[in-house]
């Protein structure tokens, strides 16, 4: 089942007086349960791409889908709202709140949803427990690495309970140990939880877990590869 | 998300640069907590002066003859002041009422004379007398019946060249041109160190001042007064009472407070307060840039994070709650200190009042009234609400600004930084 359709999106920036076509009418379905894996080079378009999938950016034309909700037709306070309840994003630095503890990161999501004290503290600790941090749910992120920084941001990714978990380049800042440690964890709980994600990245060790890879460059994409079967467009 | 855990985060985002904010604490603390003891001295001197230009003066209310304030003259008095008195709707339990007798006179000695104001007075029962008293330097006060007796101040008694026990004659003229003149014997010296009592002003009973009324006529005008001065024991009751006193409808007097009959002390007190909030004007102009430095700066620096907080579904005006949440703990945090230091300061001088007598010993005259050496600030309810709010308000303001930038900030620009 269809679980994000764009439809000839085209996104142009402007950097002064130079229009910057980031996207040019890119035409993508996802699945619900898949774990994809956009790859290009820097300024192909990948993050444009997630950012729009996740409500951060509007497009200039085409049309995104998700879940049923056409994101073109959003207003910003709807984004917000939708990108509460429906993504989970992990960045590629940066992800945590630094004055909330590992326990309260991951709660903040939750919190914001509404949800009761005691079920964003339990779900905390699971997910907390998930990704082998529980013992450290107590430390503020100053106190974590890299890659525990990381685990902390999937699992708060994980614990809002998303549709779809956007990760942009998320293991770019780790070494290779810990971006393997986290993508095996990432598609661990993607087939436990059959949550589905989307992420970006250069590094061929995360291409080789992806199930679907698809490649974009200069603004479109030009292969798709369902591990198997690759199209090139 | 809930309200405790909004103030949570906004507590913690506080203390995240510990030592900028320490300073903006500091700063707003002390500009509060000299704002705090500088108004409540001001209020307390005002007080002050203001009692002791009751005291000295007429009383919170006077009779006195209608026409007498634009056109003062000795030949206004109330004919019938002591029955007149005796009939005020005033109680024992409201205040006292001193009868006196105030004449425009000429004194003369062989060496010099002078033009001064001659008050006539109960010495036993007058608030006046009780104040002036402590300051005679010689000779003895007047006893009530005293039919010659007066006293005078070290300056007059100066250029009049006289001494306790010295005679001198008195006279005091009327509108028709009649003179009316008695001889009087200096009963002693008193020394205020202030120049319109010490130079100007001399003391006698009731009973030696009416004789000098022009066409006082013995037996007819023994009751006679220039002016009721009514002390109240309450002076929260003035204007309950000055409007009894106005509904009584006084045949031939007219009933005036203080501030209509010492027009100078409620201007002096409108510029002195005028002056204290200049100066809290340029406390709270402090105020605002430090906490709008604080708030900005930590905003600016907070740019992707408000970004990524945005990314994960916070709203926009949940961003305004958190920046106005910490403003507000701001201002609450300085301003609590700002109490405790200025509030403690004040507390303290309201109980032992500050002796400036080092500087003016034995007191000072400002706007020719006198003040005590020792000021006791003071800060009504109303003071303290006001101050607060104002403070408060301002330091809100301040932090307005960078909230609503922070607020509307694009997550995706934010995130780019």
């Amino acid at each position: 089942m269809t679980l994000v359709s764009i439809e000839g999106v085209t996104k142009v920036y402007r950097q002064g007086e130079v229009a910057v076509n980031a996207l040019r009418g890119v035409d993508l379905d996802v699945a619900e349960g898949e774990f994809t894996a956009l790859v290009g080079p820097s300024g192909s378009g990948k993050t444009t791409l997630l950012n729009v999938i996740g409500a951060l950016d509007d497009v200039t034309a085409g049309r995104v889908v998700v879940g049923g909700q056409d994101l073109t037709a959003m207003r910003e306070a709807d984004r917000s709202t939708y990108r509460l309840f429906n993504i989970g994003f992990v960045f590629q630095a940066y992800n945590l709140v630094p004055v909330l503890t590992a326990r309260e990161n991951v709660e903040f999501v939750m919190v914001l949803q509404g949800r009761a004290t005691a079920e964003c503290r339990l779900r905390a600790m699971h997910y907390l427990e998930r990704v082998g941090l529980a013992d450290m749910a107590d430390r503020l992120p100053k106190a974590l690495s890299g890659g525990q920084q990381q685990r902390v941001a999937v699992a708060r990714a994980l614990a809002a309970g998303p549709r779809l978990v956007l990760a942009d380049e998320p293991t770019a800042n780790l070494d290779s140990e810990n971006a393997v440690g986290l993508l095996h964890l990432m598609h661990e709980l993607n087939h436990e939880e059959g949550m589905t994600f989307l992420f970006s990245t250069h590094d061929p060790r995360v291409m080789e877990r992806a199930e679907r890879i698809v490649t974009i460059q200069d603004g479109r994409i030009s292969a798709v590869d369902d591990r198997g079967e690759t199209i090139s467009r | 998300m809930n309200l405790w855990r909004l103030i949570t985060l906004a507590w913690r985002n506080l203390w995240r640069n510990r030592r900028r904010t320490l300073i903006t604490v500091s700063t707003v603390t002390i500009g509060f907590a000299l704002a705090v003891f500088a108004i409540g001295l001001g209020d307390g001197g005002h007080e002050q002066m203001i009692r002791s230009a009751i005291n000295m003066g007429e009383g919170h209310i006077t009779i006195q003859p209608k026409g007498y304030l634009a056109a003062p003259s000795n030949s206004l008095y109330l004919a019938h002041g002591a029955a007149l008195m005796a009939h005020l709707p005033i109680s024992q339990a409201d205040g006292k009422v001193a009868p006196r007798v105030f004449l425009q006179v000429l004194v003369s000695t062989a060496y010099n004379s002078l033009g001064v104001g001659l008050q006539g007075i109960q010495p036993e029962n007058d608030p006046f007398a009780n104040l002036l008293q402590p300051y005679l330097v010689q000779g003895e006060w007047l006893h009530p019946g005293d039919a010659y007796g007066v006293l005078l101040g070290d300056k007059m008694a100066e250029k009049l060249h006289v001494h306790v026990g010295s005679k001198l004659a008195i006279m005091a003229g009327g509108a028709d041109g009649n003179v009316e003149s008695r001889l009087g014997h200096v009963r002693g010296i008193f020394r205020s160190r202030l120049e319109q009592l010490d130079g100007f002003l001399m003391l006698s009973t009731l009973d030696f001042a009416r004789p000098l009324l022009p066409g006082y006529k013995p037996g007819q005008d023994d009751q006679a007064v220039t002016r009721l001065a009514i002390f109240l024991h309450n002076p929260k009751q003035q204007a309950a009472i000055f409007a009894r006193l106005k509904a009584d409808h006084l045949s031939d007097g007219v009933v005036l407070d203080w501030q209509e009959m010492m027009p100078q002390v409620v201007n002096f007190v409108f510029v002195d307060d005028l002056f204290n909030y200049i100066w809290l004007g340029f406390i709270l102009v402090m105020v605002a840039f430090g906490i709008a430095n604080t708030i900005f700066m930590s905003a600016l620096e907070r740019t992707r994070e408000f970004g990524l907080l945005r990314a994960l579904g916070m709203k926009g005006r949940e961003v305004l709650a958190l920046m106005i949440c910490e403003t507000v703990l701001l201002a609450l945090v300085s301003m609590a200190l700002g109490w405790l230091v200025g509030g403690g300061a004040h507390l303290y001088f309201a109980t032992y009042g500050l002796d400036l007598s080092g500087v003016y010993p034995g007191g000072f005259e400002t706007a020719g009234m006198w003040m005590d050496p020792v000021i006791y600030p003071s800060l009504s309810l109303g003071r303290i609400t006001s101050l607060t709010a104002i403070v408060f308000f301002t330091t809100l303001l301040s932090g307005l600004y960078p909230a609503f930038k922070a607020a509307g900030i694009s997550p995706v620009a934010a995130l780019r930084t």
